[in-house]
């Protein structure tokens, strides 16, 4: 089996017009993208939509991008600011809510019993603020750091911490009453 | 549930909030405490959700590829090529004619010049080989205008 190629080489032949190495990037940060554009649109359909459009805008502007290494943060910028664009026009924002959040109308003495642990931290998030819901995709995605992170959204790196603090505790609000079914699904 | 009066410290334990101090206070604490360490599973849980991320459908890819080739089509740069062709017969215009325009005062070297351009392209006319040339750009500008019409331009 050949090793996959780094980064850098993938995006230095798609600079030179490789679509097939750009495809490569689009396979590997696929999901990213996709987090990101969902957190930040809430509507599935639309995040794919706006993942494709990422990577066409991605794709005509590589030749822009000065440090290959620096990619992925790139990549998220421009992500961001799609979804972004998108949601400050306001078209699909609440059907996409209709269609996301499963259990929005339910109470928290009343938690549906079906929810997988992913369903229901997804759908916790999707009950906060939109810069808390950046910020939690990609604070913990390994390949970005916390300062790449800030430079991302447009937080000076010494906070990025305390932002992070604070949406984790707004997270965990949302969490309350289904701690039982966290920990009975990691356990 | 119960919980302990120390609990919110957790979310500050496991992000890095707390100062050294405070922190190895706490660990202290924690060793002991079952409240806290359920409150740090559960909170670790959280972490480990949110780092799975969400999950891109598998058509993804295919998407993004057809994407890119319908937005990058190789075309025919014949608009290219007809600014070239545009710009090359301008300058021979220019240059022919300008020998003619020129007043009789002009620097005499530039006039004789221009004189020997004229001069090699009416020679070259009159042996024919202009009017082979034509035939070639004529022959070339059909040729163009086929291909132009099978690779479509987007």
């Amino acid at each position: 089996m050949t090793a996959e190629p780094a980064v850098s080489e993938l995006v230095e032949r798609a600079k030179s017009g490789s679509r097939e190495a750009f495809g490569r990037l689009a396979e590997r940060y696929g999901d990213l993208v996709y987090g990101l554009s969902l957190r930040i649109a809430r509507d599935t359909d639309m995040a794919e939509d706006l993942s494709q459009e990422t990577f066409v805008k991605a794709f005509s502007k590589l030749h822009t991008l000065r440090k290959p290494e620096s990619f992925v943060s790139w990549l998220c910028s421009i992500a961001r600011r799609t979804a972004l664009d998108h949601v400050r026009k306001g078209k699909r924002e609440l059907t996409g809510l209709d269609r996301t959040l499963e259990i929005e109308t339910a109470t928290e003495d009343d938690p549906p019993a079906h929810l997988t642990g992913s369903k229901i931290i997804e759908n916790a998030l999707m009950k906060l603020g939109e810069r808390d819901r950046e910020l939690l995709t990609l604070a913990y995605y390994e390949e970005l750091s916390l300062a790449e992170v800030g430079k991302i959204l447009d937080i000076p790196e010494g906070n990025v911490r305390v932002y992070l603090y604070r949406a984790r505790q707004r997270l965990r609000k949302k969490l309350k009453g289904f701690e039982d079914d966290l920990l009975q699904q990691i356990g | 549930m119960t919980s302990c009066s120390r609990s919110d410290k957790v979310l500050a334990y496991l992000t890095g909030m707390l100062k050294p101090e405070e922190r190895a206070d706490f660990e202290e604490h924690l060793a002991g405490c079952r409240l806290c360490q359920r409150e740090l599973e559960l909170e670790r849980a959280i972490s480990g959700r949110l780092a799975d991320g969400a999950e891109a459908p598998a058509r993804l890819r295919l998407q993004v590829r057809k994407r890119l080739l319908l937005a990058y089509k190789p075309t025919f740069p014949w608009k290219s090529l007809a600014g070239i062709a545009g710009m090359v017969a301008a300058v021979a215009l220019l240059v022919t004619s300008l020998a003619r325009l020129l007043p009789p005062s002009t620097d005499r070297q530039l006039e004789a010049m221009l004189r020997i351009v004229q001069r090699n392209f009416a020679s070259l006319a009159s042996t024919g080989i202009l009017g082979s040339w034509l035939l070639v750009g004529i022959a070339l500008a059909g040729l163009a205008t086929l291909i132009a019409r099978v690779i479509p331009e987007d």
